[in-house]
């Protein structure tokens, strides 16, 4: 009995594994009913009773599949379902078997999707970003927030391109109060007020022709949230430190905005070496204003005693006072008109002390002159835009009036000899342009007049007291500029055409005045130019997938009429010149590709070459144009190459370039005592330029870090006259920069470059020989150091080695530290600037056959705080 | 002078007079004609799935999220996961190239849009039925293009429902390559593909995330591919390399940018090492 117990029990033990997991195999092949071949990608499922997941497969390129699962019930489904075929379901025994499908195909069916989150949401062709969905902690300004947004693109000045085209019209609520000042609302307006931002694709903002005209930019609308309509709201950031003087920093920024009236205000003000007048500028430049900027704007003629530019941060020399505020306002006048005003002013207040020693290349010696001087600006400027708007369905008004006005005040003292010298220079601008635009929809048909005027007026006065002597130059300059363009291209297989014309005109009027005893020539010139510009430019492109060649010809008419009026004699000049340009890229592989170029330019001066009286520069110097426009003809061929390894990290790439030039001039200049009088002889004069670069860098993954070194190199071949003697030099700049940049850790990284710069001047005839060279070596080693989430920390050291003379040089230390910890609501910063407290800057450069060297005054020591919030 | 002057002012005039004016259109200087990449179609459409994806780049600061919309494209045999922007971007540039717009002008409008996605392109079963192909860009570094086997991922089919997009669905987890996540797949919509490299599950993957929430996928839309819709990859110059040295090559651009911005020609102007959180651990 025990026996066959355990035979019994040996039967159980042995059995009980196939009893309880018996495993079932199903295999076949999934057909197409139809043509009868396999199906791959369906998914196949063995379900049990309750439509539970047994075993699943997804059949094979030959439509096979196997399914092998264990599971008690006797019959099981097998669902077969594939995308675009019905899905079939079989019930069968669960045994181990093959089983065949054959699908037919049909329609897919989907269910309605409701979208959950609805981060972007689209009407006709505006397109709504929801504020919540894109916003992240650290965004303070809707700027923060529209770089995120997909296909907005913002630059630092807070321009905004939609799809890469910048955008035609910014609204807030609907109204257009900043026109392309929008800069100040990109940067300053809080992300918490917005609800919604709104682009409005193909926006056509002429109502009239909307439809019919369409338009590649869009419009950006800000929707503010219901609680911040008609309610101040902005932000404040202040700070205050020392730096031998107390040193301030306010920026404030308010707005208020409803559907019918909208005004905002911006007030920057600081003392403390930030150059906001520059980023005033900057705000106020608009692709529109690019385009027509300059050409109608008068040229200085006079020399101003100017600050200088020391090769170091601007924040460490800049002694300032600045002011600069924007007033913006719109009045919505009826249903389709409006009328906005803007206004900005800056004062801003600089200084410099700098003691330049000047030495000038004579032919038995040099002539050194010392002079210590300090300078001060104050630069007041007043700019608005006056726009009346009317955008109906049937016509389309808008005339806008612009205005600059500019004004400087230069106050130098020079010591210079024991003497004091006192330079008073004072240019005023004014600028004023009005456009014009009216359109009218007839049917089908569009009539668009347009009309563009700038005139601009400049009055310059450089006054130079010295010894209780005077001299005095004016110049008085109006001028009035047209400019118009167009182009056509087509396009065949590989290539295309493209012509295109323009046509400029300019009256330029100059009165001039000297009053000095050291000349004896007309020291009065009333000087008319007219100037007409035409220009055609035809330009073919061929490209292949690895190639590109290009070859343009821009061919150009100008016409200069001068009349001198007080000596009723007139002159005319005609140039035809042609600027032939070739240009070849190739790309060999992802690795390496290379450019090859050529052209060959005529450049002509502008209307102010005719004026041939001495013109001063700053108080012991007068520069004396020839009288006739200038000419210069030159080379230039270039080649250039790019070779990069992203897998091995390493990276090059050179070029090289020659220059050869003449010009109908050769720059002449005379020095009588402390006096230096340049001028211009009719004379060919050649110059030999070339340039080559070079770029070589390797990243080391081990101890991930960057090596890399930059060189430069230019070399220029040409002469001049200096005391009647032709001589010839070569002139030299080589600049070589290694860098190491490497993660130390998560949280520090640091940066070390060191720069050699070698200005050189070689001058060398049968009787003389002249070498100046001037060598610079300046570290820098800057480590970031992020250690905390709040808390962000960076060091900087910079050692500067500046040669000041033949065999005198500068060491010079500097060091920067700074913090910012950031709370929810409030940004804290602190600075210490210029730690080992260095009062000031020295360095020198060779300029031609001349060399200066400079020591300029700077910031001492500084400690600044910082908070800014928003509300 | 006189006469001059009125000549001047007569022109001035004349010339800011125009029958009709084109509003807007953008001057470009270059009328080099734009050529859209060349592209190999490798399958028809027929679903398009828009997922919402979610990354936290730096993970020191996991509020800030990088949002993509990325689009996933079902054919008969082959899928891609793109990015939708990317697509649409794309299709832009077919049709300027139709258009004959010049290159200036494309890369003007299109080249934002590319800066706000993601480069990423995932053609599974291309080339061949097992095999899958990516194509990538490092900033600064290039266009990279590697293949790798289908992933079989060991999947644990888990009790759970969910309802995403209208669809219910059924949960699922697997690791991979250094990752723990979490699946959300609809047997209602019998195919196995799901964003990124997932797939092989008994129906579509809705949504994905990892235990860390560094990376989440989430449907959005889901729609039928339009008659002759293709899914098509660029025939571009790419960097061929391996997975591996792809991942290492993206490191070494994220850890020290100005390797690769200087030979660009770009001063790294930020001492800021960029944070670098990829989806491979491994």
């Amino acid at each position: 009995m025990i026996y066959v117990c355990k035979i019994y029990s040996f039967l159980i033990l042995f059995l009980m594994p196939f009893i309880l997991v018996s495993q079932t195999n199903i295999k076949g092949i999934v057909l197409n009913e139809e043509s009868g071949m396999a199906v791959g990608g369906v998914v196949v499922r063995a379900l049990d009773s309750i439509g539970e997941i047994l075993a699943y497969d997804i059949s094979s390129e030959e439509g096979e599949y196997v399914l092998s699962f264990s599971h008690k019930s006797k019959q099981i489904d097998i669902a077969c379902s594939a995308l675009g075929y019905r899905g079939e379901q079989k019930r069968i025994l669960n045994v181990s078997q093959i089983l065949n499908f054959n699908l037919l195909q049909s329609d897919i069916e989907l269910k309605e999707v409701t979208i959950k989150s609805k981060p972007i949401t689209v009407s006709e062709d505006t397109l709504r970003y929801s504020v919540n969905t894109f916003k992240s902690a650290g965004d303070r300004t809707i700027g923060d927030l529209l770089k995120k947004l997909p296909g907005i693109e913002v630059t630092e000045s807070g321009s905004i391109k939609y799809k890469g085209e910048p955008i035609n019209k910014f609204y807030i609520e609907g109204l257009d109060l900043l026109e392309n000042r929008y800069g100040v609302a990109t940067n300053n307006v809080p992300v918490d007020a917005v609800q919604n931002v709104e682009v409005i694709e193909n926006h056509q903002p002429i109502k009239s022709i909307k439809g019919m005209v369409s338009s590649a930019q869009a419009a950006i609308n800000l929707k503010l949230k219901d609680d911040k309509m008609s309610r101040p709201i902005g932000g404040v950031r202040a700070g205050g430190g020392y730096a031998g003087e107390v040193n301030w920093l306010l920026e404030s920024f308010a707005m208020q905005a409803s559907r019918q009236w909208q005004t905002m205000l911006m007030y920057k003000t600081n003392n403390s070496g930030q150059d906001i007048a520059a980023e005033l500028n900057e705000h106020s430049i608009s692709l529109k204003e690019l385009q027509t900027s300059d050409s109608e704007r008068t040229r200085e003629l006079i020399t101003k005693p100017s600050f200088g530019t020391p090769p170091i941060e601007k924040e460490r020399f800049l002694f300032n006072n600045t002011h600069a505020a924007s007033v913006n306002n719109l009045w919505k006048t009826g249903a389709d008109s409006q009328l906005r005003l803007n206004i900005n002013y800056l004062n801003d207040t600089q200084s410099e002390n700098t003691l330049r020693v000047s030495e000038y290349f004579l032919p038995d010696s040099s002539l050194r002159i010392i002079e210590n001087n300090d300078l001060t600006n104050r630069q007041q400027a007043l700019d608005g835009a006056l726009a009346y708007t009317d955008n109906s369905v049937k016509h389309y008004l808008e005339n806008t009036l612009k205005w600059k006005f500019t004004g400087d005040k230069y106050k130098a003292n020079t010591t210079f000899n024991n003497n004091t010298i006192n330079q008073k220079y004072d240019p005023q601008n004014t600028l004023i342009e009005n456009q014009l635009n009216y359109l009218k929809r007839n049917n089908e048909k569009i009539f668009n007049i347009g009309s563009f005027v700038a005139f601009s007026d400049q009055s310059e006065k450089l006054e130079v007291i010295q010894n209780k002597a005077s001299e005095m130059q004016t110049i008085h300059s109006t001028k009035l500029h047209s400019n118009t363009g167009s182009y056509y291209s087509w396009f065949w297989g590989k290539s295309s055409l493209r012509i295109s014309g323009s046509i400029q005109a300019t009256l330029n009027r100059i009165h001039t005045n000297l009053e000095t005893v050291l000349f004896t020539d007309s020291l009065t010139k009333h000087l008319d130019v007219f100037t007409l510009k035409s220009e055609l430019t035809p330009q073919y492109t061929f490209k292949t997938r690895k190639a590109e060649f290009k070859a343009e010809l821009p061919t150009s008419y100008v016409f200069f009429a001068a009349e001198d009026r007080l000596r009723s004699d007139s002159r005319r000049e005609n140039f035809v010149l042609a600027n032939p340009r070739v240009s070849l890229n190739y790309t060999f592989n992802p690795y390496l590709s290379a450019q090859l170029s050529y052209r060959y330019s005529q450049n002509i001066g502008s209307e102010t070459d005719f004026l041939d009286m001495y013109l001063m520069k700053g108080f012991r110097s007068y520069y004396k144009p020839l009288g006739i426009i200038s000419l210069r003809k030159s080379n230039a061929a270039s080649l250039s190459f790019f070779y990069k390894n992203p897998l091995s990290s390493f990276f090059a790439n050179g070029s090289l370039a020659y220059i050869p030039s003449s010009s109908n001039r050769t720059f002449a200049s005379r020095i009588a005592g402390y006096q230096i009088i340049g001028s211009e002889q009719a004379l060919a004069n050649y110059a030999n330029m070339w340039s080559a670069r070079l770029y070589v860098g390797k990243y080391f993954s081990a101890i991930k870090t960057n090596f890399s070194l930059t060189t430069d190199i230019n070399r220029n071949k040409t002469s001049r006259f200096q005391q009647s003697v032709l001589y010839p030099f070569l002139s030299g700049v080589m600049s070589s920069t290694f860098r190491v940049n490497t993660k130390i850790s998560d949280r520090i990284s640091a940066i070390y470059d060191i720069n050699w710069l070698d200005i050189n001047t070689v001058i060398q005839t049968k009787t003389v020989s002249f070498d100046s060279d001037f060598n610079q070596i300046n570290q820098q080693l800057k480590v970031y150091v992020s250690a905390s989430k709040k808390l962000e920390l960076n060091g900087k050291i910079e050692h500067a080695y500046n040669e000041t003379g033949k065999d005198t040089h500068v060491n010079l230390m500097f060091a920067n530290f700074g913090a910012k910890y950031k709370f929810d609501k409030f940004d804290f910063e602190l600075y210490v600037n210029n730690i080992f407290n260095k009062k000031e800057y020295a360095y020198a450069v060779s300029s031609g056959l001349d060399s200066y060297a400079f020591r300029h005054a700077i910031r001492p020591v500084s400690l600044a705080t910082v908070v800014s919030f928003r509300f | 002078m006189k006469k001059t002057f009125s000549i001047f002012l007569l022109l001035s005039f004349l010339l800011n007079v125009k029958s009709q004016v084109v509003i807007s259109s953008s001057q470009d200087n270059s009328n080099q004609a734009f050529e859209a990449s060349e592209v190999d179609t490798i399958d028809v459409c027929l679903l398009k799935v828009q997922y919402r994806m979610e990354h936290i780049k730096d993970t020191k600061n996991s509020n800030q999220k990088k949002h993509y919309f990325m689009l996933l494209q079902i054919g008969d045999k082959i899928s891609k996961f793109t990015d939708y922007f990317g697509l649409k971007v794309d299709s832009m540039q077919f049709l300027y190239a139709k258009q004959k717009m010049s290159f200036t002008e494309v890369v003007n409008r299109t080249m934002p849009i590319y800066l706000g996605t993601s480069r990423i392109n995932i053609y599974k079963r291309h080339p061949a039925s097992d095999k899958m192909t990516v194509t990538d860009r490092i900033p600064f570094a290039g266009n990279f293009k590697y293949t790798e086997g289908i992933i079989k991922f060991n999947w644990k089919l888990q009790e759970g429902a969910n309802t995403i997009c209208g669809y219910k669905c059924k949960k699922a987890t697997t690791t991979f390559r250094g990752r723990n996540y979490t699946v959300w797949y609809t047997p209602s919509i019998p195919n196995s593909e799901g964003p990124w490299k997932f797939n092989g599950l008994p129906g579509l993957i809705l949504k994905v995330a990892d235990d860390k929430n560094d990376y989440s996928f989430e449907c959005v839309a889901i729609e039928k591919g339009k008659k002759n819709e293709y899914i098509y990859i660029k025939d571009r110059d790419y960097f061929s390399t391996s997975r591996e040295q792809f991942n290492i090559t993206a490191k070494n651009a994220y850890d020290n940018p100005s390797a690769y911005g200087e030979a660009a020609g770009i001063q790294t102007i930020s001492l800021k090492t960029r944070p670098y959180n990829p989806i491979e651990l491994e």
